[in-house]
């Protein structure tokens, strides 16, 4: 398995090369961030409303448990490349965007966006970037029109009434919103409340662009509109920048170069074709059965010659599932998974052989499926 | 080292017209249900007439003869400049709730603007609703009740008051707001509003001279600012020398209103700074910790 990282060392050799080195939009190096994960008083409770006084009192001498948000993230997005960073819920992708828009400080590492230190340089980055994120829309006022809201954010980036009536004009028509423009956005429907965000995005025109999960929660209708204006507005554009996502296709369609993120690190990283490369040695077998116990899975995954094997659910009455095999090879293999969920009592709907997803490199690199 | 795509720096310009964005925004969403806000106004009124029903069924005290007007000039301008004072010193913490619970926060702290911008900005538009209130109390009180406009005052003295009262009284909120992250006083109120804001509406002279109190409480109101800045803007607009004084700033061997102005100075001089300080480092915390927009 060739997982491509980009360590601080291999960006320590670009820079030696000097002015053949890239030019980074993003750049991360071993960043780290945790989190207390829960806090509890030494002693019992039962104070009643006195509690938050003794709380405070004693804030500094609780035993505090950490969770590890970003365990060392090396990342760097090239100047004009939208970058997909794919993982799990929970993996830190959000996090990572976080911290890139000074929302939150990094405990460890240094991290640049548009050359500016995120720590140091707080105010040159925010600047040079703009974070749309996928529950933002409720960021907005409610009680304002949506051209009004966006009249408040251009004024908050410094552009003349000139500049926001031409660009707002311009990015509504383009966003099929025009017509919304003086409605408030508790009267538009989710697509278009996240083109209202992209519209904001789109108008202010950073160098640096961060989009979390903008197609989240869309219908199949909406997450097509978001895409295509991500497509034509901004990655046409050449606006860098970095895209998480859980859903592969956002990823493949979106992103010439992608990373895969599981617990709060890179663990891949290449264009999408590398990435299913990284795989070409194992065979992927997508069986559609019963739902699958989870002895079940074990056992196959015990059997010679699969390296990999896990489950999702398959359809929303909640009666099949998907079971995906890596495995050596596709002539011994199908049958031995078949023979061992029968033994079993397992139905098996269907057995096909598929081509690697990015979605497999995944499973190759963590064992476990995206979702 | 990559090189940066020049971006250009808001000049002061630009952060003015962020400021009076905020301004407006706040204000067009206070005044969006007109219902709740002429509601709202007519708590005010309430107060005004309240207070004026009060001075016209009498209240001749000796510590207020040196205004002309009597008690309804000393309790009505002693309500319009507390209005003033307390929306000072709750607008940054409302402020700051305001865009936490709303979930704005985030949005806005990722824009250029900075982080004096970003709270100056949050607590603007109740400064705007502020002088609303203080126009109703004093030119309802001149309509209806007899409230009679300063006439031998001196308004650059009153300006010279205003000013570093309305800075100390500001560092203040910026302290409470400092104690949403640090103190986890996200609930409605924090602890230094309210110490303040009781200490200030009982003790300070809003409603009735300090001198009638037990001396045995008196004592508090010389701990907050509001207190030196009624005194020295009553002093200020009444030109009123023989207004009695708090007693230990009568016994200081200057002018009451030179005891005033000088404490607010100073008290400014201490406050903001330090207040400034408290909220940075509660900002900075909430970024650390990841509290910025998330109960934990």
């Amino acid at each position: 398995m060739v997982v491509k990282r980009e360590s601080a060392a291999d960006v320590a050799q670009k820079e030696v090369v000097g002015a053949t080195a890239p030019q980074y939009a993003v750049e991360a190096y071993g960043v780290r961030k945790r989190f207390i994960s829960r806090e509890g008083l030494p002693i019992g409770w039962g104070f009643g409303d006195a509690h938050w006084i003794i709380s405070s009192l004693i804030k500094y001498r609780k035993e505090r448990q950490w969770k590890e948000a970003l365990a060392g993230v090396d990342l760097t997005v090239r100047r004009g490349e939208m970058l997909g960073l794919l993982g799990p819920n929970g993996a830190g992708k959000t996090t990572l965007l976080r911290c890139l828009a000074t929302l939150l400080r990094i405990d460890t590492g240094v991290a640049y966006v548009n050359g500016y230190d995120v720590v140091r340089q707080p105010d040159e980055v925010k600047l040079s970037m703009n974070i749309v994120g996928s529950g933002q829309w409720s960021a907005f006022d409610w009680g304002l029109t949506v051209r009004q809201n966006l009249h408040f954010f251009g004024t908050l980036y410094g552009l003349s009434k000139a500049e926001r009536n031409e660009r707002i004009d311009k990015t509504l028509a383009w966003l099929g919103l025009h017509e919304r423009a003086n409605d408030r956005p508790p009267t538009l429907s989710a697509g278009e409340r996240q083109r209202m965000l992209l519209a904001k995005a789109f108008m202010i025109r950073t160098p640096v662009c961060f989009l979390d999960e903008p197609t989240v929660g869309l219908d199949p209708d909406g997450a097509y509109q978001v895409r295509e204006f991500i497509t034509r507005e901004l990655v046409g554009s050449g606006t860098s920048g970095i895209l998480t996502t859980h859903r592969m296709s956002d990823a493949e369609d979106l992103c010439a170069r992608v990373a895969i993120m599981d617990r709060g690190r890179i663990v891949a990283a290449g264009t999408p074709r590398e990435l299913k490369q990284s795989v070409g040695e194992r065979s992927v077998l997508e069986v559609r059965a019963e739902p699958v116990p989870r002895e079940v899975v074990e056992a196959v995954r015990r059997l010679s010659g699969v390296w990999a094997a896990v489950t999702a659910p398959a359809g929303e009455d909640g009666l099949e599932e998907s079971l995906r095999v890596h495995c050596e090879d596709l002539d011994a293999t199908p049958a031995r998974v078949r023979d061992t969920l029968a033994a079993s009592g397992v139905v098996v709907h269907s057995m096909n052989a598929e081509e690697p997803s990015l979605e497999d490199v995944f499973i190759a690199v963590t064992n476990r499926r995206i979702d | 080292m990559t090189s940066p795509v020049p971006i250009r720096p808001l000049s002061t310009r630009q952060q003015l017209a962020a400021l009076w964005v905020f301004v407006k925004r706040d204000f067009s969403l206070l005044t969006r249900f007109k219902t709740s806000y002429v509601t709202d106004l007519m708590g005010t009124v309430q107060q005004l007439v309240i207070y004026a029903m009060i001075a016209r069924f009498g209240t001749s005290l000796p510590e207020i003869e040196g205004i002309p007007g009597g008690y309804v000039d000393f309790v009505l301008t002693g309500l319009a400049l507390n209005i003033l004072l307390t929306s000072a010193l709750t607008g940054p913490y409302l402020g700051l709730m305001e865009s936490f619970w709303s979930n704005r926060i985030e949005i806005l702290l990722a824009s250029p603007v900075r982080l004096p911008g970003f709270i100056t900005g949050l607590s603007a538009g109740k400064y705007l609703d502020a002088l609303i209130q203080v126009a109703i109390v004093l030119v309802g009180g001149w309509l209806f009740f007899g409230f009679e406009w300063p006439s031998g005052g001196n308004l650059l003295l009153f300006l010279v008051v205003l000013v570093p009262a309305l800075v100390a009284v500001i560092g203040l909120g910026l302290a409470g707001a400092g104690m949403v992250y640090l103190l986890d006083a996200r609930g409605g109120q924090d602890p230094v509003q309210f110490a303040v804001l009781t200490i200030s509406s009982l003790v300070a002279g809003v409603y009735f001279p300090i001198q009638v109190l037990p001396r045995s409480v008196q004592w508090l109101c010389y701990l907050v600012p509001q207190t030196y800045a009624l005194d020295g803007m009553r002093r200020a607009l009444f030109g009123a020398e023989s207004l009695a004084a708090p007693s230990v700033i009568a016994q200081m061997p200057f002018s009451p209103l030179v005891v005033d102005v000088c404490v607010l100075v100073v008290y400014a001089a201490v406050a903001l700074p330090l207040g400034w300080l408290l909220f940075r480092h509660g900002m900075e915390l909430a970024r650390t910790d990841g509290r910025l927009s998330r109960w934990l």
